[in-house]
């Protein structure tokens, strides 16, 4: 009863504001109304509801039909009735598209659609294309406009319902609509005309009329008046008899264009007055501001300045209060003229600026339809998952429930906008931190290499031209004074065998001592420049006999233990763990107070380990004046050569463990040619 | 009459060797060679009784050219020269075939010594590498008799592994790298000859290392 009441009250608002309906009307909404409303809700009360949508929608009465739209759902829905409820999502798509409310009329149709797909309702299917050719079109997404409106075209073409093939005009027309706006004046005509071919029948009126408005639209566009003339008388005939405000609205006000590119200014002017009447009763305004603005032109064009003026302020003001910045440019540039016409220069002078600033916003217009466009698509959207929750909710709660959710959601929804962008921007700059600082790392990473690569290349030329050296001095020593010493001794022990009485001679046998020990001493030097056994029989034969030699000396009591050394190594890298060894045992010979040393050498593949211990005093690692420390730089020095790590640890009076790993190759040949 | 080949690179030398033995009666130099090449082809036709082997020479290895020269020729004996002394040399000088070995700066009577000694079927060695080559036998037997050593950072690691620590726990007690942790481990293993740390520990414990 309630619901009855708040229709019936809907129904007398619209009595009262100026709607004008037939007695024999009125008596026929008042039926349906309470066949609709009745106590028990069957299959006629949505019958009857459609009837009143369908009678509100033909003559122009949006928001009426808004109300039954709802109230046609909420009928479907009670006697769950799925095509009925379908079809009602359809309808109410429909009168979105003609309240300009795109968002809404993409989310009903949506949902019309989905349920035509299920339903296999073509019928249905090619409406709800033609909604969203529609829909895309006042989007200002021309490209998903005519998809659709093909597509649906398409359908509706190879179809044998004629229900179906009814629809094709209305697809024509999107399409014809959509090209116009892309300056394709032509198709729209070719369009145009092929849809006024199945539009010869009655309650096709109102596509009719639209289509013959394209038409006239367009020609008038391409400058050919004859041809737009005969549109539009026959337009403007027809929507006179049909009595849609909506569509009289619009043939009119084609008509006042015809007019006035015809010249016909007061023709124009007259007509424009017809418009810009009704736009008040449709509540039309976009429509109005631009009618009120052609009004001042053409009073401005027959000079009638004080007529034009309020024209052209009403649409300055309305056009600022709908966003269409287009026309406030327009009419500020018309103000002007007038101001300048009638000598007011001051007046005239503001209105030029003002032009010439929302004329640049004008051009920045383009960017904010797309940017309202996708705004829309957003909300769209968004508005879509909002209901879908809602749906499950509670009738009773519906309103309230959406109310605070849609708060929750804008507001949630807001925050994590916020929230994103606040992370991406941070995000964002990390990465570029990081990047930063991963190039730096990197950079100084690869000075770091070339550094060290720079270093152990001449650390190798360096310790390779030693090593050469050494060799070459060692050969000398021993084959050629070596050899020469030896010959003097071998002369002399002759020498001593044939004179026997020279073996009485102190003074030969302390030359022929002096002559022994040289040469003795010179092979000592060699040695220690160049073992013989490391070059010809390799690094364990050359340890071996080091470690002998010591041991034997008593100096220290080194065992030497070799795992996995069979094969030769390059003999640049035997020389230098040679050379790495000699220096470890030399120094703790002379610094560790040590009695006994291991020396280690493991190796596992290309891996080899050293170890080098001892079981002396012990040095403190961080004393730098620490004599022990000039010989393990050697080595440091040594093993960084060989791209080695080393890692000391000494323990006051348990003794010092070098550990030195290597990763090496089994080329013998490789170092031996560098 | 024995005959004897001389091959040193020294000229000097090889005339020193002959000045010693100008008035031995039953020696006969036969000639000398300053290459191995040179020796090589003069020994192809000829067997002296004693070759004197310099073990440094310009074109090949002393040792090798010991093994190319026993391959034909069994009879002749063969005692190194060198002014090296060191065991290594010495001991591969005798696993190729080698009956003596002589230090340059011998005199007449150790040269004698040596001729008489290889030609009599023994081995000859100088008094310094006499030594250097027992030291070197002594420190080989007892390598072979004992028990790898283990050092004492091995030590460690191998009673932390017995208390059933893992890599990254040693490494943290004993303030080192893992990777040198597993290092260690490693090389006991090939020490040890162990194919896993329960093996590793097992072989440790037997060999009474921990």
């Amino acid at each position: 009863m309630k619901n009855f009441l708040s229709y019936l009250v809907l129904l007398l608002f619209f009595l009262i504001s100026g709607f004008r309906l037939s007695a024999q009307d009125q008596k026929t909404k008042d039926s349906l109304l309470s066949v609709a409303f009745k106590a028990k809700t069957d299959s006629n009360s949505v019958l009857a509801v459609k009837t009143l949508i369908g009678m509100y929608f033909n003559t122009g009465n949006y928001d009426s039909a808004l109300k039954y739209g709802y109230a046609a759902i909420d009928l479907s829905k009670k006697i769950n009735d799925k095509t009925s409820l379908t079809r009602s999502y359809f309808n109410l798509g429909s009168i979105y598209t003609n309240l300009y409310n795109q968002d809404s009329l993409l989310y009903y149709n949506g949902l019309a659609e989905k349920e035509a797909i299920e339903l296999k309702d073509t019928f249905l299917l090619v409406h709800c294309y033609s909604n969203y050719a529609a829909g895309y079109r006042k989007l200002g997404d021309y490209k998903a406009s005519l998809n659709y409106a093909i597509r649906g075209a398409e359908i509706a073409e190879h179809s044998t319902d004629s229900a179906i093939i009814k629809i094709l005009p209305m697809l024509y027309h999107d399409i014809g609509a959509t090209f116009k706006i892309q300056n394709q004046y032509r198709k729209t005509i070719e369009y145009g005309e092929k849809a006024l071919e199945f539009t010869n029948y009655p309650g096709e009126q109102r596509y009719r009329i639209l289509i013959l408005l394209e038409i006239t639209d367009a020609y008038l566009k391409l400058k050919q008046l004859e041809e737009a003339g005969k549109y539009i008388s026959t337009a403007v005939k027809e929507s006179d008899s049909l009595g849609n405000m909506v569509i009289s609205l619009q043939a009119y006000n084609t008509q006042a264009i015809y007019f006035s590119n015809s010249g016909n200014s007061d023709l124009a002017i007259e007509t424009y007055k017809k418009v810009y009447n009704l736009c008040d009763s449709v509540k039309d305004y976009n429509m109005k501001t631009h009618v009120a603005n052609n009004i001042a032109i053409e009073y401005w064009l027959q000079k009638q300045y004080d007529k034009a003026k309020p024209y052209a302020e009403e649409a300055n003001s309305l056009s600022l209060e709908q966003k269409q910045f287009t026309v406030t440019a327009s009419s500020f540039d018309v103000l002007k003229r007038i101001a300048t016409a009638q000598g007011d220069y001051k007046a005239a002078l503001r209105y030029a600026n003002l032009f010439k600033r929302y004329s640049d916003s004008t051009i920045n217009q383009e960017t904010q339809n797309q940017i309202v466009s996708l705004e829309k698509k957003y909300q769209t959207e968004k508005k879509e998952r909002e209901i879908a929750e809602l749906t499950a909710a509670n009738a009773a709660h519906e309103l309230t429930v959406a109310r605070r959710n849609r708060l929750i959601i804008a507001g949630g929804l807001g925050a994590l906008l916020l929230l994103l962008t606040f992370g991406f921007l941070y995000r964002n700059s990390k990465q570029k931190q990081l990047l930063v600082a991963k190039e730096n790392a990197l950079h100084l990473e690869q000075i770091e290499f070339l550094k060290k690569e720079q270093q152990v290349l001449s650390l190798r030329s360096m310790v390779n031209g030693q090593e050469t050296e050494r060799t070459r001095i060692a050969r000398d020593l021993h084959d050629g004074l070596g050899g020469i010493f030896s010959t003097i001794k071998m002369y002399l022990s002759t020498l001593q065998h044939e004179q026997e009485a020279l073996q009485h001679s102190e003074l030969f046998n302390r030359s022929f001592k002096l002559i022994d020990t040289a040469s003795e001493e010179i092979r000592r030097i060699a040695h220690n420049m160049m073992p013989e056994g490391l070059m010809k029989l390799g690094l364990v034969h050359a340890l071996e006999d080091m470690c002998t030699n010591i041991s034997a000396a008593k100096q220290l009591d080194v065992k030497l233990q070799t795992y996995g050394m069979e094969q030769r190594m390059n003999i640049s890298t035997e020389i230098m763990l040679y050379r790495i060894v000699q220096e470890l045992l030399t120094n703790i010979i002379k610094h560790a107070q040590a009695t006994q040393a291991i020396v280690q050498f493991n190796r596992n593949g290309d891996r080899l380990s050293v170890t080098v211990e001892d079981n002396g005093r012990g040095f403190n690692l961080k004393k730098s004046d620490d004599k022990e420390q000039t010989g393990l730089e050697t080595v440091k020095s040594r093993v960084n050569y060989l791209n080695g790590q080393i890692s000391i640890d000494s323990e006051s009076d348990i003794g010092t463990t070098v550990l030195m790993e290597f990763l090496v190759n089994d080329d013998p040949e490789t170092s031996q040619s560098s | 009459m024995l005959s004897i080949y001389i091959i040193d690179d020294h000229p000097l030398v090889a005339g020193g060797i002959a000045m010693m033995l100008k008035d031995v009666g039953y020696v006969n130099i036969m000639g000398t060679a300053t290459t191995g090449n040179e020796a090589i082809n003069f020994l192809k036709d000829n067997k002296p009784d004693i070759i004197l082997l310099d073990i440094s020479l310009p074109d090949m290895d002393g040792l090798q050219l010991c093994d190319i020269i026993r391959k034909e020729n069994k009879y002749s004996k063969i005692i190194g020269l060198t002014s090296a002394n060191e065991s290594s040399i010495i001991t591969q000088l005798l696993h190729r075939g080698g009956n003596g070995y002589l230090l340059k700066n011998m005199e007449r009577n150790e040269l004698l010594e040596a001729i008489d000694k290889v030609i009599n079927g023994k081995i000859y060695l100088s008094r310094a590498a006499n030594e250097k080559v027992l030291e070197h036998f002594a420190s080989l037997s007892s390598a072979l008799s004992e028990v790898p050593a283990i050092t004492r950072r091995e030590k460690e690691v191998l009673l932390l592994l017995e208390e059933g620590l893992n890599g990254p726990q040693i490494a943290e007690k004993l303030f080192i790298s893992p990777y040198t942790v597993e290092t260690h481990r490693k090389n006991m293993m090939q020490k040890l000859n162990a194919s896993s740390t329960q093996q590793l520990l097992k072989k440790a414990k037997e060999a009474c290392l921990i």
